[in-house]
């Protein structure tokens, strides 16, 4: 290999690991304006987290709710 | 990874609940300290057990009183005791939901969290204790229907009308269980000239106190120390007299019942009538009071079937929904 071969070759890495580094950071700040403009237009479902809300408040939900009173009840009556 | 807690910090007694547990920890809301270092020397029902008996160098203080805290430091080092006897550690740092009177301060609330904060909780968050309450004695809450719910704790008395899973109308006063406590000390004090202690004086309301007559009415011996010799005595106390001495408080609680009721929207003040009124809290285990409240409200009076755990219970399902549930916290709303 020549000196010269030597030069080009470095020259072409440098070239390419640039344009490299260039792609992924513009392929990266892409990503963040998609996902932050998304987040910004994206409607608070206010319907739905209400729906949420009651659902968790519900008669099936409680079921656990339940089975904690019985134990405390035993609790007390055994106490 | 660590289990979320709800904590009901009550004037009279705290308990604990932790995520997939249940109740871990259910002990009177009092700590010893020494007057000196500021040492903390013990809590909960060893606290409990030296009021009234300590030597000058030792205090046992409850740090909260009607409802509000009176001692700041205090309420700190207890939380912080708590929290590390629920196993939170710098490894394991639990969301923390902490059950208050709705008429907390600005103050009291940013203590109350920030105390949490420090103590380890990744996250605090804070309910009021009504709206816990009502979960607690599970009732429909969830439904377009008027659930009402009055806790009488051992400092506050709060009635809260809810519907749709949030608080439609409240009212919260400042008397509960030790409000009675102290009109029968004064009482004993003003009709017998005998000196009592307020662990004598609850003893007293349980044993004969009342909020209107029953065949169940008895007397009780009181021991004291007279206010005219020092010398101790005992005095024999009715239960009509104790009732008298307890008439005010009790009216007091009622009153706040009724300005509830009063400003209740009429669709919901029509769905009581069938519904009822709900009770909770150590208060409303006084003999006599759901009936009483009944005959003046002329609504139907239930005591909840777990009066003294509803609240925790019921912060303890919002725990387990965390995320869902997560708008009914005060910050949240604000």
């Amino acid at each position: 290999m020549t000196m010269l071969d030597a030069v080009v070759i470095a020259a072409t890495s440098v070239t390419s690991l640039t344009f490299a580094a260039i792609s992924i950071a513009s392929a990266a700040t892409l990503a963040y304006l998609v996902a932050t403009d998304n987040r910004r237009h994206k409607p608070v479902d206010g319907a739905a987290q209400f729906r949420r809300h009651l659902d968790a408040l519900s008669d099936d939900s409680r079921e656990h709710l339940r089975e904690q009173i019985r134990i405390a009840r035993e609790q007390r009556q055994g106490g | 990874m660590a289990r979320d807690l709800a904590i009901d910090l009550g004037t009279a007694n705290t308990l604990v609940y932790k995520q997939g547990e249940g109740i871990i920890m259910n002990e009177p809301t009092v700590i010893a300290k020494n007057r000196r270092t500021n040492e903390v020397l013990a809590t909960g029902h060893e606290a409990w057990d030296m009021i009234g008996r300590t030597p000058s160098f030792i205090v046992a203080v409850r740090p909260l009183r009607g409802g509000a805290i009176t001692d700041f430091e205090t309420t700190e080092q207890m939380i912080r005791l708590l929290l590390k006897r629920a196993g939170v550690s710098r490894f394991a740092r639990p969301k923390v939901l902490i059950c208050v009177p709705s008429a907390i301060t600005e103050v009291e609330r940013r203590a109350v969290t920030e105390a949490t904060r420090r103590a380890g909780a990744a996250d605090a968050q804070l309910l009021e204790q009504p709206m816990a309450a009502a979960i607690g004695a599970d009732l429909p809450i969830e439904e377009p229907i008027a659930n009402m719910v009055v806790d009488i704790g051992g400092g506050t008395t709060e009635t809260a009308v809810i519907s749709l899973g949030g608080i439609v109308t409240l009212r919260a006063e400042r008397v509960g269980g030790f409000t009675m406590d102290e009109a029968i000390q004064g009482w004993v004090r003003k009709e017998h000239g005998l000196a009592i202690g307020e662990r004598t004086a609850e003893e007293i309301k349980k044993q004969i106190g009342s909020a209107q007559p029953s065949s169940a009415d008895r007397d009780a011996e009181v021991k004291g120390r007279d206010l005219v010799t020092g010398l101790p005595k005992t005095v024999v106390l009715t239960a009509a007299e104790i009732r008298e001495a307890l008439d005010e408080v009790v009216t007091q609680m009622i009153d706040s019942v009724k300005e509830c009721l009063a400003v209740t929207p009429p669709e919901l003040a029509q769905d009581l009538l069938l519904r009822g009124i709900y009770l909770v809290g150590g208060g409303a285990l006084l003999r006599g009071l759901p009936e009483r409240l009944q005959f003046e409200t002329k609504v139907p009076v239930q005591l909840s079937p777990q009066p003294l755990e509803a609240v925790v219970l019921g912060a303890g399902h919002c725990i387990e929904n965390y995320q869902a549930l997560r708008g009914m916290f005060m910050d949240a709303r604000r």
